[in-house]
């Protein structure tokens, strides 16, 4: 929070850049062949700013949340730089990584998974408190965990409670205190109001909303649900087996989609407004196989588009069409619907 | 490919296919018995398409295990209200006679596609075990009807799929497979517990593509749950909203998205972000929780929650009464009078 509305030149510098980031999983090692490998995130390029909210959308299996947990080197990533605040910290030892972790914090998607069920919701909070060495005192420990429940709306008899004594909403926003509670500047949210109910999921959103307007903190927010994405993120990008295939300031991503594969994405999309019902552009097949990716462009065997030339055998970089349009995208013909 | 309402309601001027009257269940807990419905009705045409829609808890699950008699036992108890099937009274028909109806006349979509299928057997058995129980085919022709069925839903290389195992196949195929389960006995009614929600939004799209085409190629009727109103508006031609064990809302689906007459509904639909609303807005939230069941309030359910409440939403049960507009509302103020 250190930087907070420090000035505009200080928000227009990343708190975390990704330069070509991959991850590649071994999988089916045997004692005959080496093992095969599993591109969960092929080089990934991204940045986030303070204050600002990048929406990671894509469908389960694409690399999203293991994009996530290796920005924060939860999971060591195989290739590429992550620069934190400016700093690499991509082969950092965990002992210089430390003072970091306090600044970038996670939250999950299943906030019973996530709580200790056998701490009281005010020692979770407590702990990143006392792991970083934040409170001086046990009364100033009692009172900094008391303001964070009161933050996230969670009233002073929460801190006594047990994780199975909330509610589904509570359970989130203490999972919220507990991450907020250390003061990160970057939050990697990885679902976080997925398993809830509507109108908790509204909850929820605003007081993601809320704690961002005053902390400045930086938002990855992963979802697959656009709704909420085109809510809370300035900017969105959109992954697709491992790639980033597109990435652009949100209103222009959803006002003009340019890879196919966000068309379908977006036209699949449940709309409530029932004089809106629309045709739909209905995706044919499931992803493929990860362990098997087609050549070229990974979405040619579903994409409409495809030829037989490029698309089959060259992968698209993700390029700028328009220039300072900030809007990118991976795919061969996208000049053709760009123009179209 | 969308298919479109019919104009009139067929809710209204025909016999049902199912109708649920004034059902109350009970589920015993440790503290108690804790009333799931509190007196719920609705009614399902031939060949009509009924959504169901609520939060977690509110009983929209209850209503399906009741249907087709799966509520656990020991542990929940229907306490009031009849359930009639095609004339029959479901809950006095006899576990023999239940069996012919289940899985034949009424069958069942589930949630969880990962967890509804038999991990230990191959797809072809359990496409097949339904048409073996109730048609008393041969080995050769289940497999054969099997293959036809799953080849309607979608799944490429049917026959070969047959001898798949569950495990094999993605989260959008097990769901198909589920389909074809529930559609291979040519069931009058379908029930879909949540039978997108575990799944990514283009299978989603494919689903309910697929649910909504089989639905009027069979012509069977079909009963859909969810948590998500805008699946409804995609698939539903009525909406029954249920809150805390009670409907509260009942309309033909373009008047419910349109013009919500009950708070609760209204809350629930402004609570889904939309186009209109500017990024980074505060979302319309329903401030507060469900009330716990063991508890409520005396009168209205949603009144801790209401922004309109009144008085008199405190004092005497509510009804849920009919409007002129082919549709019910469980509030005392009328949907002319809520601002």
């Amino acid at each position: 929070m250190s930087q907070a509305s420090s000035g505009s030149a200080d928000d227009r510098k990343p708190v975390l850049q990704a330069e070509r980031v991959s991850k590649y999983f071994p999988v089916d090692r045997t004692l005959f062949r080496g093992p095969r490998l599993l591109r969960a995130v092929d080089a990934a390029t991204l940045f986030v700013r303070p204050g600002e909210t990048l929406g990671l959308v894509g469908e389960s299996g694409c690399g999203k949340s293991t994009l996530g947990r290796v920005l924060l080197r939860l999971t060591e990533p195989t290739y590429g730089r992550i620069l934190f605040e400016g700093t690499d910290i991509t082969s950092l030892p965990q002992r210089q990584l430390r003072p970091l972790r306090r600044k970038m914090q996670l939250i999950f998607q299943d906030p019973y998974a996530s709580l200790n069920p056998r701490m009281t919701i005010g020692d979770a909070v407590a702990e990143g408190l006392i792991v970083h060495r934040l409170a001086a005192t046990r009364s100033e420990l009692r009172d900094r965990v008391a303001s964070v429940l009161d933050r996230v709306g969670l009233g002073p008899d929460s801190a006594e409670r047990f994780p199975h004594e909330l509610s589904a909403g509570q359970r989130q926003r203490a999972a919220i205190a507990r991450s907020l509670a250390v003061e990160p500047c970057f939050v990697v949210c990885d679902e976080p109001v997925s398993s809830l109910d509507v109108s908790i999921q509204a909850q929820i959103v605003n007081l993601l909303l809320d704690i961002q307007e005053t902390t400045r903190a930086a938002y990855l927010f992963i979802s697959h649900d656009l709704r909420v994405v085109r809510h809370v993120a300035h900017r969105i990008a959109v992954m697709y087996l491992g790639r980033i295939v597109e990435v652009g300031p949100t209103d222009r991503v959803f006002a003009q989609p340019l890879h196919p594969y966000t068309r379908a994405l977006l036209s699949a999309m449940p709309t409530a407004d029932t004089s809106r019902r629309k045709l739909r552009l209905l995706l044919e097949g499931d992803p493929p196989d990860p362990l098997a990716p087609p050549t070229g462009c990974p979405f040619h065997p579903r994409c409409a588009m495809a030829d037989a030339d490029a698309c089959r055998s060259r992968t698209p970089a993700l390029e700028e069409l328009e220039r300072q349009s900030h809007h990118r995208v991976a795919c061969w013909h996208a000049a053709d619907t760009g123009s179209a | 490919m969308r298919y479109r309402p019919p104009a009139h309601d067929p809710m209204h001027d025909t016999e049902p296919l199912l109708s649920v009257d004034d059902l109350v269940v009970s589920y015993d807990t440790d503290d108690g018995p804790l009333r799931a419905l509190d007196g719920v009705s609705l009614r399902v045409a031939k060949g009509q398409r009924v959504g169901l829609v609520g939060e977690s808890g509110c009983g929209k699950s209850t209503v399906a295990l009741s249907v087709l008699r799966l509520l656990p036992s020991p542990g929940a108890r229907v306490l009031r209200g009849a359930i009639r099937f095609d004339g029959q009274d479901l809950l006095t028909l006899p576990e023999r006679s239940m069996r012919a109806v289940r899985g034949r006349r009424v069958s069942m979509v589930f949630q969880e596609p990962m967890t509804s299928l038999n991990p230990v057997c191959t797809i072809g058995a359990q496409v097949t075990e339904a048409l073996t129980i109730h048609h008393r085919l041969s080995r050769r022709e289940a497999r054969a009807r099997a293959a036809e069925m799953l080849d309607r839903v979608g799944l490429p290389n049917a026959r070969r799929q047959l001898d798949a195992w569950p495990h094999q196949l993605s989260g959008g195929m097990r769901q198909r497979v589920m389909i074809a389960i529930a559609l291979i006995c040519n069931p009058e009614l379908l029930i879909a517990d949540e039978p997108t929600t575990a799944l990514d939004v283009t299978t989603q799209a494919q689903i309910l593509e697929l649910l909504g085409h089989l639905q009027q190629q069979l012509g069977m009727a079909a009963l859909l749950i969810t948590h998500d109103l805008a699946v409804l508006a995609e698939f539903a031609q009525t909406v029954l909203v249920m809150y805390a064990g009670q409907v509260v809302e009942q309309a033909p689906v373009d008047l419910l998205f349109s013009a919500p007459a009950h708070p609760y509904s209204r809350a629930l639909l402004e609570s889904i972000p939309s186009c209109a609303a500017p990024r980074g807005s505060r979302l319309p939230a329903i401030p507060g929780r469900v009330p716990d069941l063991r508890s409520l309030p005396v009168g209205c359910r949603f009144q801790d929650r209401c922004p309109v409440v009144v008085e008199a939403c405190r004092t005497g049960e509510i009804p849920l009464r009919p409007f002129g507009d082919g549709r019910s509302v469980r509030c005392i103020l009328s949907p002319r009078e809520a601002p």
